[in-house]
């Protein structure tokens, strides 16, 4: 009697716990891919950006952060590109080329990082 | 025993000493004594200083174009409790705006008229030194005292600090409450403070303030305090003119000929 229940009882113990490895593991058993990166898109391709494409795609936050110093503490609007390319220290300048705010949130939802900037600025 | 003991105690004391005395050679003086020192009368001369001069005589009662286009323009929310309420310029009675001048036997078309207040722009703002962030400064190129919204904690410090109510805080999301919405200037989030900022987006941009531009009877001038030939300065020297709460030492940048 007391040998049955021990058979059993490992039954029991054994197959939960395949059960729940399985559970855990479950992700990683699927196939395929992660979700594509979103291409962000530029309204007029042609047109360069203030920084080279590579540069912006890692920094546009840095550029933007300096923008935004420069301009609201020392009253600098202008931006001057090495080249001697001239632009107004605005987010209406980035949406000039770039649309509207939804060419930030295509990235920005993919990366699931809040750009806080539309709770003030339009979102055009 | 005794010997080390009596050794000890002696360099102590000289230790002390000298530490008294590096103290006050790296602290000349206490901070409060520096604030102080600066006088009502000076003013700090460094590039330009934007000033208003306001013409109460022409300013004419129950006329609201400048408030109107001030609030349109920089999208200045409405709302019509007093708590929510913000304001960057809005009229008050004389009491209210001149509460040291009100003394007796004034006029009573003095006492009766409201008069325009706003933000004074001063040249030793109380404001600036209250905020922790350094979200408010006085801009030292044209003596703007300024607002980095982005930078704001919402403490309100500054609302206490300043001694003319110019300072509004969003305690409700501005965006539902905004009239018709412009889009020359960002709007605000709740939890942040504001209050007018001379209109350096357009002064950027060579336009006058919103408010001077649009008054029908000229009542405001705009100009550079640090320039004898402006026009604010040819006003300043011909009338006589009151400063809001001027025995606080904030030096004002608004002047009223009453």
């Amino acid at each position: 009697m007391g040998r049955k229940m021990k058979i059993r009882e490992r039954i029991l113990i054994f197959g939960g716990l395949a059960l729940f490895f399985f559970a855990v593991t479950y992700a990683f058993w699927q196939e395929g891919e992660a979700k594509k990166i979103p291409a962000p898109v530029a309204k007029s391709p042609s047109e360069q950006c203030v920084e080279s494409r590579e540069y912006m795609r890692e920094n546009h936050m840095l550029v933007l952060d300096e923008w935004r110093d420069s301009a609201v503490r020392e009253g600098d609007r202008i931006h001057v590109t090495p080249d001697g390319r001239e632009f107004e220290k605005s987010l209406k300048t980035c949406f000039q080329c770039h649309g509207s705010r939804g060419f930030c949130v295509r990235c920005h939802t993919y990366a699931s990082a809040k750009p806080n900037c539309f709770g003030c600025h339009d979102e055009m | 025993m005794n010997e080390n003991r009596r050794e000890f105690i002696r360099k102590t004391g000289l230790g002390v000493l000298a530490g008294l005395g590096v103290a006050s050679g790296i602290f000349p003086k206490s901070s409060f004594e520096t604030a102080i020192a600066g006088s009502t009368h000076e003013s700090s001369s460094s590039g330009k200083r934007w000033g208003m001069v306001i013409d109460t005589r022409k300013c004419k009662e129950g006329c609201t174009k400048c408030i109107d286009a001030c609030h349109e323009v920089h999208n200045v929310p409405r709302f019509d409790n007093t708590k929510d309420e913000i304001k960057w310029i809005w009229k008050s009675p004389y009491e209210n705006v001149f509460p040291g001048e009100s003394g007796q036997f004034v006029s009573e078309e003095t006492r009766e008229r409201s008069y325009l207040a706003l933000c004074n722009h001063c040249d030793n703002p109380p404001c600036v030194r209250a905020c922790p962030t350094k979200a408010t400064f006085k801009r030292d190129w044209d003596g703007i005292v300024s607002m980095d919204y982005h930078r704001c904690i919402g403490c309100r410090f500054c609302m206490a600090a300043c001694p003319y109510g110019a300072r509004s805080f969003n305690w409700r999301d501005p965006r539902p409450a905004i009239e018709k919405r412009s889009d020359t200037y960002p709007t605000r989030e709740r939890g942040v403070v504001e209050k007018c900022n001379f209109c350096s987006e357009r002064l950027a941009q060579g336009l006058k303030p919103a408010c001077v531009a649009e008054c029908p009877e000229g009542a405001l001038t705009f100009g550079d305090l640090n320039d004898p030939e402006s026009e604010v300065r040819m006003l300043l020297e011909k009338n006589h003119t009151l400063q809001r709460k001027s025995e606080l030492g904030t030096r004002p940048s608004v002047f009223y000929i009453i």
